[in-house]
């Protein structure tokens, strides 16, 4: 059944929809999770993350705005593990997510924060293929660069070179705009 | 400050890249989780339950403007009387002779029509329903049931009446119209669990070459999925009603019909259709 009438009936009510998300979806939100967690949680906890978001989903499904419920579902999937990550008090897997960036005025974080994204979503589509894929198989879906390659057929160095190509698209991205920015630790 | 690159793509979702496979015991397993979290052991197909009774506005405006949108989510049913010159054509057959005309022509005109449905489809319905009852007036002489009772036709000839005919019509598509003909009027429009039901009756007792006076129809209706199931019979429209409110309706694994015909027309009445 395609995304559009299983949003229809989701915003309905419908319970026969709840069975059918899982099946067309749970393979998708636990690939998600496990990318996530699978570094720090056995596996029922992620299958817990992913429950988790299915009944989100269904709790919340009078307010689901987007059209798009798979983007969605990653979305919430996304957040319920970073949650859990917090909640064990572990660290997010990616090594190389954290930039340092120097803001040139002091507005409201949280319009600073959807300043910096609307940048990055550009600089990451100026990216031509296979790097885009490559950047957001890694930095949205969290896969492993191994996965990656083998997903696209690439050598894991290729994948390697093109992430690291797509870092400094972003930070130029960012720089040109008035951001300066540096990788660094949390 | 310090921010994840993973937080600045957020929005940078791609519904192209696939990751992860369909895993039919993961899929239980998540099912069985949410099921528990919701305080429930199955999550039931979609059963049709009484709601309160609805509205009457479109008999009402039937009435007084001879068409109305019945539904308005994707798609829809809508219904109107036909026009005085308005000519219909159907690919069905039927042959009779009255007064010495002869309507087997091989393409038959509905010059009798009193009410016509037609469809609206937002994009093709890929697969059909199926349904299963829990109450009837009496046996099906004809239709064959699963073990579970789930079937796509009921039929019941009780050899002088047709109490009751259950079916789901499979070959629904854009702009194809449904025909009921006599003198039709809308008896109820209402909400049944998921499903909008439609109620008409048919006076038939001034056409020459009906085998009965009077008909009634339930149509079954899903805004979100285009699925019709039709409860006709000669049964009063209670009976026929409480068998809606008995029977269970869901997907089937049957595809669509496709329609073969040039014009996408054909009649639903009793035993004729």
């Amino acid at each position: 059944m395609n995304e559009k009438r299983l949003l229809h009936r989701l915003r309905r009510g419908d319970e026969s929809v709840l069975p059918e998300l899982i099946r067309q979806y749970s393979g998708y939100a636990y690939a998600i999770a496990s990318n996530i967690l699978s570094h720090a949680l056995g596996e029922e906890d992620i299958e817990e993350v992913v429950s988790d978001s299915f009944l989100s989903i269904w709790e919340n499904r009078e307010n689901i705005e987007t059209e798009m419920l798979k983007a969605y579902l990653a979305a919430v999937v996304r957040n319920k593990a970073k949650t859990a990550l917090r909640r064990h008090h572990e660290e997010e897997p990616l090594g190389d997510d954290v930039l340092q960036i120097s803001i040139p005025n002091q507005p409201e974080q949280k319009i600073l924060l959807s300043e910096l994204r609307e940048i990055a979503h550009e600089a990451v589509d100026s990216l031509g293929e296979p790097d885009r894929e490559i950047f957001q198989r890694y930095y949205f879906f969290y896969q492993k660069t191994e996965d990656i390659s083998k997903a696209l057929g690439l050598k894991d160095a290729t994948v390697r070179a093109k992430l690291a190509r797509g870092r400094k698209r972003l930070k130029d991205y960012l720089t040109e705009r008035g951001f300066s920015c540096e990788d660094t630790h949390y | 400050m310090k921010t994840r690159i993973t937080d600045l793509v957020q929005d940078c979702y791609d519904e192209n890249i696939n990751i992860g496979e369909y895993d039919e015991e993961l899929a239980a397993r998540i099912m069985g989780n949410v099921q528990n979290r919701l305080g429930v052991k199955n999550t039931p197909p979609r059963r049709v339950r009484k709601l309160p009774r609805a509205f009457l506005l479109a008999a009402v405006l039937v009435l007084a403007f001879g068409t109305v949108a019945f539904a308005i989510a994707e798609y829809t049913l809508s219904l109107r009387k036909p026009s005085a010159d308005e000519e219909l054509v159907s690919g069905f057959r039927y042959e009779e002779v009255v007064d010495g005309k002869v309507w087997n022509s091989e393409i038959l005109t509905y010059p009798d029509a009193g009410m016509i449905f037609t469809f609206n489809c937002p994009e093709e319905i890929q697969y059909t329903p199926e349904f299963r009852c829990f109450w009837l007036p009496q046996e099906a002489t004809e239709g064959i049931t699963d073990e579970q009772g789930w079937t796509k036709r009921l039929f019941c000839d009780s050899g002088d009446t047709i109490p009751y005919s259950i079916s789901t019509i499979d070959y629904i598509r854009d702009g194809l119209q449904l025909v009921i003909s006599g003198d039709v009027s809308v008896v109820k429009e209402e909400r049944l669990g998921d499903w909008e039901l439609l109620e008409v009756t048919s006076d038939y007792s001034k056409l020459p070459y009906q085998t009965y006076d009077s008909a009634n129809y339930l149509m079954l209706f899903d805004q979100s999925t285009g699925y019709l199931v039709l409860i006709s019979g000669e049964s009063d429209i209670e009976t026929l009603e409480h068998i809606a409110h008995e029977m269970e309706i869901r997907e089937s694994s049957s595809p669509r019909i496709e329609y073969t015909g040039g014009v996408p027309i054909g009649a639903i009445d009793l035993a004729r259709g």
